[in-house]
């Protein structure tokens, strides 16, 4: 279950959408609506945590149903160049890009079922 | 001064300019400098050159990897009867810096100078090293033929015999360097090869020699040019070629050595022999016999790296020696 | 315009040591427009450095700001009271930027956010590419406006060295042999002849190598009784 250390951006066209109707997949994270993954910026990423968050998610479409055409890939790209930003800095703090259209919750689901694996396992694997 | 007058019709009368004006097949060598200070390691590779070759090329610090000086190698050599060629790149020293240095080979008794461009620090031992170039390899090669046909330097400058004294008149001694340069035909573009090597006759350059020959065809091509353009008659051209005794050594200059071409085909024939060192013997005895026939080659340059001790049987079997000797010149 | 790199954070973070308050300054002309010290790197630098400061159990002030230009000083003096606020300034300017603000600011500590790089122009989105030397004699007028003495990796006049194949440098084979590209231009202009000249010693005199260089316009520069001498 998320809690309010994740902050998710979620995309008006498909990440919001999905929010309102399965409103429990997020849980407690935070939410920041944007107009289009492509609008995010690796700065909002930065800034989210810096204010606390552990987890930064981006909820973007799938391939192919992006209103913008580009905007998953652009996002990526920019959570790429985030997560070595705070490295750099750092940070463990984790980046998750989920492509899920608004109909979906599962595939959002299933992303964060594994990136939550994963970053247990990272931990166990971290040296104390 | 310690160079004699050269002889009538020399401009300085080493004994490559002697073999070659005589018109001899000319015959030179190439010795890297070791990576330390030992002149043993120099002397010791004296004897595998002496009566095999007409001069012998010093590298100047070749693949940008520190080694003695290729001038006080060449002294070592030069002490020992063998005439040097110095290398000379214009990668670690100023106009200056080069000057100066052909001042002092010239004080030294050393005859020859090959000028050249200089592989790039960035693959030597140094590659944080900052280049210098300030003047390029064509540019050098009529820095040279100006010290010696107008005793002047590049500032404009001449190169007087005493410490300048107010109101004395003197007369400038000119720097006596035979001087070559280096010429690709495997580069590109290849017409530009001509076009390039033209200038460096223009800049005054009395021979060249030419990068490692395994493509004979393109040499063959390049050659052509050269006499369509007649400059086999305004320079002396030496066929650089390379002895390897293994297939590797030809596919790492296949891949790793900017400017070759090599044939698959002698790649193949290198794999397939039994005996590597007989192979690589006899397919560059093969390579000088071929450049031999070519008109306008005046001679060739080999360069065995860490093998010279096969020169005396590649000169032997490739029908070069003995080597000319001249009156007055130590054998 | 001039192009730059953003030095590691490592090794900004050193400079940067004990200080407490911090003044990133961006610039808003050359590096910003190759993305590396305009206002939104200044806004991912000072975030990173706050972050680091959380991760290590540290509280740090960072703030920033962006200048129109550092390379004039009319508008360093916005600096003026950030600086009295601040520890340590960290410029994301080009080396220009700093040296400028130093001289402003002689008794402020600024640091160099970025290595100052090359004068380049956008080749395409995100890749910028040197053209120019700035050795203070210009040739391109004979090399078909290709410049041999930062485009050539061994600064030839009279090229190309003999590492050039299938167009490409010795040195790097993604980088295109400036002489290749120098021969081929002229031959499209019809000018291939040109290039039998021999090409004299250049004169590096009005380069780097004559000492830090100036620049006078006689009917606009006025003398303040104690110029640089």
């Amino acid at each position: 279950m998320l809690s309010k250390d994740t902050v998710a951006f979620l995309c008006a066209n498909g990440g919001q959408l999905l929010d309102a109707a399965y409103p429990e997949v997020l849980g407690d994270a935070v939410r920041v609506p944007i107009p289009c993954a492509s609008r995010l910026d690796v700065v909002h990423v930065l800034r989210a945590v810096e204010q606390g968050a552990r987890r930064v998610l981006v909820v973007a479409c799938p391939a192919g149903n992006c209103r913008s055409m580009v905007g998953p890939d652009e996002a990526e790209r920019r959570l790429h160049r985030a997560a070595a930003l705070l490295r750099e800095a750092g940070s463990h703090a984790q980046c998750i890009l989920a492509r899920a259209a608004a109909n979906a919750p599962e595939d959002l689901r299933s992303t964060l079922a594994a990136s939550l694996e994963d970053a247990a396992n990272q931990i166990e694997e971290a040296p104390a | 001064m310690t160079a004699q007058a050269p002889a009538e019709g020399m401009v300085v009368g080493s004994n490559l300019e002697r073999v070659l004006r005589a018109g001899h097949f000319a015959v030179c060598g190439e010795m890297g400098p070791p990576q330390s200070c030992s002149a043993q390691a120099v002397l010791n590779k004296v004897s595998l050159f002496k009566g095999n070759v007409d001069a012998v090329n010093l590298t100047d610090n070749q693949t940008a990897i520190v080694r003695m000086s290729s001038i006080a190698a060449a002294k070592l050599i030069l002490d020992e009867g063998l005439e040097p060629i110095i290398q000379m790149t214009v990668r670690d020293r100023n106009r200056i810096g080069l000057q100066s240095d052909l001042l002092g080979a010239a004080a030294l008794g050393i005859r020859n100078v090959l000028c050249l461009s200089g592989d790039h620090m960035s693959f030597g031992n140094h590659g944080s090293a900052k280049a210098v170039y300030d003047i390029d390899s064509v540019q050098l090669v009529n820095t040279v033929h100006r010290m010696r046909e107008e005793s002047l330097l590049i500032c404009g400058d001449g190169t007087p015999p005493k410490p300048r004294k107010p109101d004395a008149p003197w007369n400038n001694v000119p720097t006596p360097l035979f001087v070559g340069a280096a010429s690709n035909p495997f580069g590109d573009p290849l017409e530009f090869r001509v076009v390039r090597l033209a200038k460096k006759i223009a800049a005054g350059a009395d021979f060249i020699q030419t990068q490692a020959i395994y493509d004979l065809p393109r040499f063959e091509r390049f050659m052509a040019m050269v006499r369509d353009r007649g400059l086999h008659e305004k320079v002396f051209i030496m066929a650089g070629v390379l002895p390897v005794k293994s297939p590797r050594a030809l596919t790492y200059m296949r891949d790793d050595v900017p400017g070759m071409s090599i044939p698959e085909e002698l790649v193949k024939r290198m794999e397939g022999a039994e005996d590597k060192e007989e192979e690589g013997i006899a397919m560059c005895v093969e390579i000088i016999e071929r450049v031999r026939a070519i008109e306008g080659v005046r001679g060739v340059h080999i360069m065995p790296p860490m093998w010279e001790k096969v020169i005396p049987e590649i000169v032997s079997r490739a029908g070069l020696l003995p080597r000319p000797t001249f009156e007055g010149e130590p054998a | 315009m001039i192009v730059a790199d953003r030095k590691p954070l490592d090794e900004i973070l050193e400079m940067v040591g004990d200080a407490n308050r911090i003044l990133v300054s961006a610039c808003n002309t050359c590096v910003t427009v190759c993305l590396a010290g305009g206002r939104r790197e200044a806004a991912i630098l000072a975030s990173q450095i706050r972050i680091h400061a959380q991760e290590a159990g540290r509280t740090v002030e960072v703030r920033e700001n962006c200048l129109e230009r550092h390379c004039d000083p009319e508008f360093l003096a916005e600096l003026a009271g950030e600086l009295e606020w601040a520890d340590v300034m960290v410029s994301t300017a080009c080396g220009v930027g700093v040296n400028l603000a130093s001289e402003v600011y002689p008794s402020a500590r600024i640091i160099p956010g970025l290595n100052t790089s090359f004068f380049g122009a956008t080749d395409a989105p995100g890749r910028w590419l040197e053209m120019c030397g700035g050795c203070g004699d210009c040739v391109l007028h004979r090399t078909g406006g290709i410049c041999p003495i930062v485009r050539c990796a061994k600064s030839i006049l009279n090229g190309p060295c003999g590492g050039s194949q299938d167009g490409k440098c010795e040195v790097d084979p993604d980088t295109p042999c400036a002489w290749q590209e120098i021969i081929d231009r002229l031959a499209l202009q019809g000018r291939s002849a040109e290039l039998e000249a021999v090409e004299p010693v250049k004169d590096w005199g009005t380069s780097h190598s004559g000492g830090r260089r100036r620049r006078i316009v006689d009917e606009v520069f006025q003398a303040e009784g104690e110029g640089e001498a």
